[in-house]
């Protein structure tokens, strides 16, 4: 594996770890009926911190685990394997924002009552979690397809 | 749905061999690529740009048609 593989397997495994269980946490607040702005913002952060680590360490160990000429190199399948990858996450970032916006407006057209309440409305709690989940998915996505693109030759 | 291998082949693996065994690695760093790209060659997954195309045939000084063929 070359080491831009290497760091795109890396970040896809941390992506669904940290993101996986931020959600999985999220919704268990969610169920005890515990979830609040504070708490959530600080799962977040917590989260974030997280992953930044996880990177800085998924990079040092796929730096090391190769030779030293692969970091530099522009080579032009890898170019061309990234830029499919961007591709397609920008569909699935498209995709999950458009899904997550006409979910918004249904549940708030149901459920008039979440909007408005201080200082964090549901609504807006709902929403910033929905932005960061399409974020999520879309990044997970472009290091899928181009850990399986730089599998496959391209 | 995968796609077809491109219909171009290649002789990189036997040019390789007859210049002293020239490593994937050593080609790679020749021209500015990763050993994976070499392998992807070889296996026929992957075509390179004409560019590439011709730095690897200049390696092996030998024409550009001597290394790849159009098999379509």
């Amino acid at each position: 594996m070359s080491f831009k593989e290497k760091l795109s397997g890396f970040a896809l495994v941390n992506i669904v770890l940290v993101w996986g269980f931020y959600f999985i946490r999220l919704a268990q607040l969610s169920a005890e009926g515990t979830l609040t702005a504070n708490r959530s913002l600080w799962l977040m952060i917590g989260c974030i911190v997280v992953l930044l680590i996880g990177y800085i360490i998924g990079a040092i160990v796929a730096a090391r685990s190769g030779p030293q000429s692969d970091i530099l190199v522009r080579d032009e399948r890898e170019q061309a394997v990234a830029l499919k990858a961007s591709n397609a996450a920008f569909m699935v970032l498209g995709a999950v924002l458009g899904g997550l916006s006409g979910f918004a407006y249904v549940y708030s057209v149901k459920h008039p009552d979440l909007l408005g309440a201080e200082p964090l409305s549901t609504a807006a709690l709902v929403a910033v979690n929905g932005v960061v989940l399409a974020l999520a998915v879309a990044e997970a996505v472009r290091h899928l397809v181009s850990v399986v693109l730089s599998r496959r030759g391209r | 749905m995968v796609k077809a291998p491109p219909p171009i082949r290649n002789r990189i693996r036997e040019l390789r061999f007859h210049a002293a065994e020239m490593t994937q690695a050593d080609l790679a760093s020749r021209i500015g690529m990763t050993r994976q790209t070499i392998v992807a060659m070889e296996q026929g997954k992957y075509s390179p740009s004409l560019e590439a195309a011709f730095r690897i045939a200049a390696v092996f000084g030998v024409d550009i048609g001597e290394v790849f063929q159009w098999d379509g």
